[in-house]
């Protein structure tokens, strides 16, 4: 019954057009339901009301004539025989005939003859109407005049009149047709209220759906179908939209998602510039590379995005409206940006305009890529390129530096004035440039190995005084030189390591030599060694010129020089300490350097994980002699390499070390020598022509001399692969170029002594 | 049908105003003979008679010993019929030129008594008219009388039915003594 009230109030408002705007499909059919009962209850009505009203006129018409013509029929023979009482008794019968009001007798002569009135009625004309036998009717009554002929005589006329009741019969009517259009009206509205559900249902279903998807997103939603006609049709097409709408924004949804990682993942951020309405918009992404959470506020605030742009960059980044609406274009810029927390981001804009049909720029589209780490490498690689190019300089300057005492020496030795006092002072000086050279071309080697990472360590078990020996006696020339004091500090009981002693020992020779450069003479460095849980630390300390806080930071650095102290130092390539570091590195411990400032003194430090330590022997080994090698006459060597001065120059030390020297310049050559000669130990070259290093070694391995004979290569190839070649040829020895000889004369020594080639492989090699 | 309806009163209104000036042509006051001779006329038109009397080509009203009532009876048979007849009037010397007649008046100056001549036209279906005192007893069958200045009538029944007459109610409605099975006697 409620929802009859709601719908018949709904009509009320429709009728009345108070719902101008969204009428519901219910309150529409229900319009519909009201108008097209109502009209075709109102055509009926007025078509029976018509009807009706023929009818009642018809009625009365035929019942007035019926009446007349009784009492025709009753007073004929009143009227033929004269009788008025009779006529009167007649007339006086009507009196039981209520709508009758008044009655009247004629003769034909038109004298009134009987007539009856009823009271409070207007009385019969005197003479009657000349209208016979049609009902007149005027207002409301209806009159009748007949003539009275009985066997074709006419005895007089009858005049009949009685109330003509149309008015009180319409509005019988109009008041039953009131009534019963209200209630076929109120029986259609509840019939369709309850029909029309079948349709207004799911449309409502489907609106509310509508309305909530439109509110809340929520694409999953969906429509409960029930029937099958065309509403259930439109149901399921629509539920297949919403399948299609839910599956393409899901799409959307991760391509967006996808997107906007992969950009954020590569730091990239899109903007949308209308320029119309000069409105910017930027993403999330944007937003992170500006350093700021919120997106909006960076679209809402111009001046903001402006104030992050760094200060030199505003010219380049503010590339003008006006400028691009002009041109049409907008030019890719690389500019800075200035975060909120200071930090500042690199980075490329490019962006594309749109125009419209007319070729107005309407829209600028593009994206904000951050370069800051190509940027910086760009920078490092500037630097690196600037500190080569100081580095070849100081290179050529270190590698020229030794030529001229050379050449000097060279001439004075050439001189014929020359006594033999200035001929020894001469050969020193050579033979100390040449070894402060070779000391410079080792370390760029070495460097050099490291950087590329060619350089493999020989771990073996070593005696921490072994290593301190070693490398003091390699610093020893320049400490003595310039009158230091060195002094040397270890713990007191023995300590072994398992570290590659060559490379270990360079490192501390290394700083060792640094602090001598570094101090002015008559200075003091100690170099101590520390063990505890953690590390084994050995220290380097002089009272030298110290370092600047910047220094240190860079002091460790690839081709770096304390530039203030260029001028006071001997020189150098700046790479002394680059070493230390990777051959520390390299052993899995740190370095590190510290002063109190400049003129104060430095310290540096190399620590080595406590794995490199294997155990405190309590026995002291004896320290390797470093006293010269007395040759064995008797002991033959063959020396091979293409290249003669090499080649010479080694035949010639050793000649005069007392050896039998031979010397080839071929493989080829060498093996015949060889075979004639059988020498005990050979040294041979490995890049030969006609028959290289590796082919020479298995022929003499395959003679039988040749079996106890010492092989030495020389290479300029240092990789394990070499030496396991070498080998496998069936050298003993594997010796890279630049060659130090003293290491041949101990090898030598060392197999003249062993009296075979029995010589340790892994024999320790102090010195450089 | 309307239409059609008012031409038809229209003509037929017509036709009742060509009628209507040779019966205004009335006297404004009857005799008494010719209130008489109206009302017999128009007694055929309430009276049945057996099959048989009324097979003559003519209604025919006798008229015996009064002329002018004849008079007045022949002025009306003119103008019209009864029982879709036209309408002689015979004016009789004698009852014996009875002949084929439906109507008998009996004029009060006839001589003999009436019962006699009652008696001998009663063996025809006729209708007996009498205007004379007493004359229902005599065996008319009706029988004119003034009262209150006005032509009344009685009608006996009996002596009608006894002619194999019937006289219709209405008449006998109309008359002021009705003799016979349906009047008071």
């Amino acid at each position: 019954m409620r929802s009859v009230w709601a719908a018949l109030m709904g009509f009320w408002s429709e009728m009345m057009g108070k719902r101008a705007t969204r009428k519901s499909v219910r309150s529409q059919l229900m319009r519909v339901v009201a108008l097209t009962t109502g009209s075709a209850l109102l055509v009926a009505g007025s078509a029976m009301l018509w009807h009706d009203l023929l009818v009642y006129r018809l009625t009365w018409s035929s019942d007035l004539a019926t009446q007349a013509g009784i009492l025709s029929l009753a007073t004929a023979p009143a009227l033929a025989f004269d009788d008025h009482d009779m006529a009167q008794r007649n007339l006086d019968a009507l009196q039981s005939r209520p709508r009758i009001q008044a009655a009247a007798l004629y003769l034909p002569n038109g004298t009134l003859f009987a007539q009856f009135v009823r009271p409070g009625f207007e009385a019969p004309p005197a003479t009657p109407s000349s209208r016979l036998d049609v009902p007149q009717i005027s207002g409301e009554r209806v009159e009748l005049t007949q003539r009275i002929v009985r066997n074709g005589d006419w005895l007089g006329t009858i005049y009949l009149r009685a109330r003509y009741d149309v008015s009180n019969r319409v509005i019988t009517y109009l008041s039953v047709f009131t009534v019963v259009t209200g209630v076929s009206m109120l029986a259609a509205l509840i019939l369709s209220t309850a029909l029309q559900r079948v349709i207004t249902a799911p449309l409502e279903a489907m609106t509310r759906v509508a309305r909530r998807i439109v509110h809340e997103r929520d694409y999953s939603l969906r429509v409960p179908t029930s029937s099958e006609d065309e509403i259930g049709l439109v149901v399921s097409a629509f539920n297949n939209m919403l399948d299609e709408v839910h599956s393409r924004t899901q799409a959307l949804e991760h391509a967006n998602a996808r997107l906007e990682s992969s950009m954020s993942a590569a730091e990239i951020g899109s903007w949308v510039w209308d320029l119309r309405e000069d409105v910017v918009t930027v993403d999330r992404n944007l937003a992170a590379l500006y350093g700021i959470e919120d997106e909006t506020a960076l679209n809402a605030d111009a001046a903001q995005r402006r104030q992050l742009i760094h200060p030199e960059d505003l010219n380049v980044a503010s590339h003008t409206h006006d400028d691009t609406r002009r041109t049409g274009v907008l030019p890719s810029t690389q500019f800075r940006i200035v975060r909120p927390d200071g930090s500042e981001r690199w980075v490329i804009r490019r962006g594309k305009v749109h125009f419209d049909a007319d070729g107005t720029p309407i829209l600028l589209a593009g994206l904000l890529i951050d370069v800051t780490a190509q940027k910086l490498a760009e920078e490092a690689l500037r630097e690196a390129d600037r500190r080569k190019d100081e580095f070849l300089a100081t290179l050529a300057h270190e590698l020229r530096n030794p030529l001229a005492p050379i050449r000097n020496a060279a001439r004075l030795l050439e001189s014929p004035a020359a006594d033999e006092r200035q001929k020894q002072w001469a050969r020193d000086v050579i033979s100390r440039q040449v070894q402060r050279m070779a000391l410079l071309l080792d370390d760029l080697l070495d460097v050099s190995r490291i950087t590329s990472g060619r350089l493999h360590l020989r771990k073996e078990p070593v005696e921490l005084l072994t290593l301190v020996t070693s490398a003091v006696e390699t610093a020893r020339p320049l400490i003595d030189a310039k009158h230091h004091q060195l002094e040397i500090v270890l713990p007191p009981e023995p300590i072994e390591l398992q570290v590659d002693p060559l490379r270990l020992s360079q490192a501390l020779s290394n700083l060792l030599t640094n602090a001598a450069k570094y101090t002015d003479p008559a200075g003091r460095i100690m170099l101590a060694a520390t063990l505890d849980a953690q590390d084994l630390t050995l220290s380097v300390r002089d009272s030298g010129i110290g370092l600047s806080a910047l220094a240190i930071s860079r002091v460790f650095e690839m081709f770096s020089q304390v530039d203030s102290a260029v001028d006071r130092t001997e020189g150098g390539l700046g790479i002394g300490l680059a070493l230390v570091k990777g051959l520390v590195i390299l052993h899995g411990g740190s370095v590190g350097a510290a002063s109190d400032g400049p003129g104060r003194g430095s310290t540096f430090t190399i620590s080595l994980p406590r794995a490199n330590v294997l155990a405190m022997r309590s026995q002291t080994l004896p320290v390797p002699s470093t006293d010269k090698l007395s040759a064995d006459p008797r002991c033959r060597v063959l020396v091979a390499d293409d290249n003669v001065d090499a080649g010479q120059t080694m035949a010639l030390i050793l000649k005069m070390s007392g050896y039998e020297v031979d010397l080839a310049s071929s493989g080829r050559e060498a093996l015949e020598i060889a075979r004639s000669r059988h020498p005990h130990a050979l040294i041979l070259d490995i890049g030969m022509p006609q028959m290289n290093g590796y082919e020479l070694a298995r022929h003499i391995r395959k003679e039988t001399w040749g079996r106890k004979a010492l092989l030495i290569a020389v290479t300029g190839w240092g990789q394990p692969d070499d030496k396991e070649r070498a080998r496998s040829a069936g050298f003993d020895q594997h010796l890279t170029k630049p060659v130090d000889l003293a290491q041949i004369e101990r090898m030598l020594a060392s197999f003249a002594a062993g009296g075979g080639t029995q010589v340790s492989r892994d024999e320790a090699v102090p010195g450089a | 049908v309307r239409t059609l309806r008012a031409i038809v009163t229209l003509l037929l209104g017509a036709w009742a105003l060509c009628l209507s000036p040779s019966l205004r042509g009335a006297p404004e006051t009857y005799s008494a003979d010719a209130v008489k001779a109206a009302f017999i006329y128009r007694f055929a038109g309430f009276v049945e008679w057996p099959d048989g009397a009324l097979s003559a080509e003519h209604f025919t009203i006798a008229v015996l010993d009064d002329d002018e009532l004849a008079t007045q009876l022949e002025q009306l048979s003119r103008k019209g019929s009864i029982k879709k007849r036209p309408i002689q009037i015979h004016r009789l010397k004698s009852i014996r030129d009875l002949d084929d007649a439906q109507v008998l008046y009996l004029g009060p100056a006839h001589r003999g008594p009436l019962g006699a001549l009652v008696a001998n036209a009663a063996k025809r279906a006729v209708l007996i008219v009498t205007s004379e005192q007493s004359a229902l007893d005599a065996g008319s069958m009706v029988n004119f009388m003034v009262v209150d200045q006005r032509v009344r009538f009685e009608i006996s029944v009996d002596a009608a039915e006894r002619s194999g007459l019937n006289v219709g109610s209405e008449l006998l409605s109309v008359a002021i003594h009705v003799r016979g099975k349906r009047g008071a006697g």
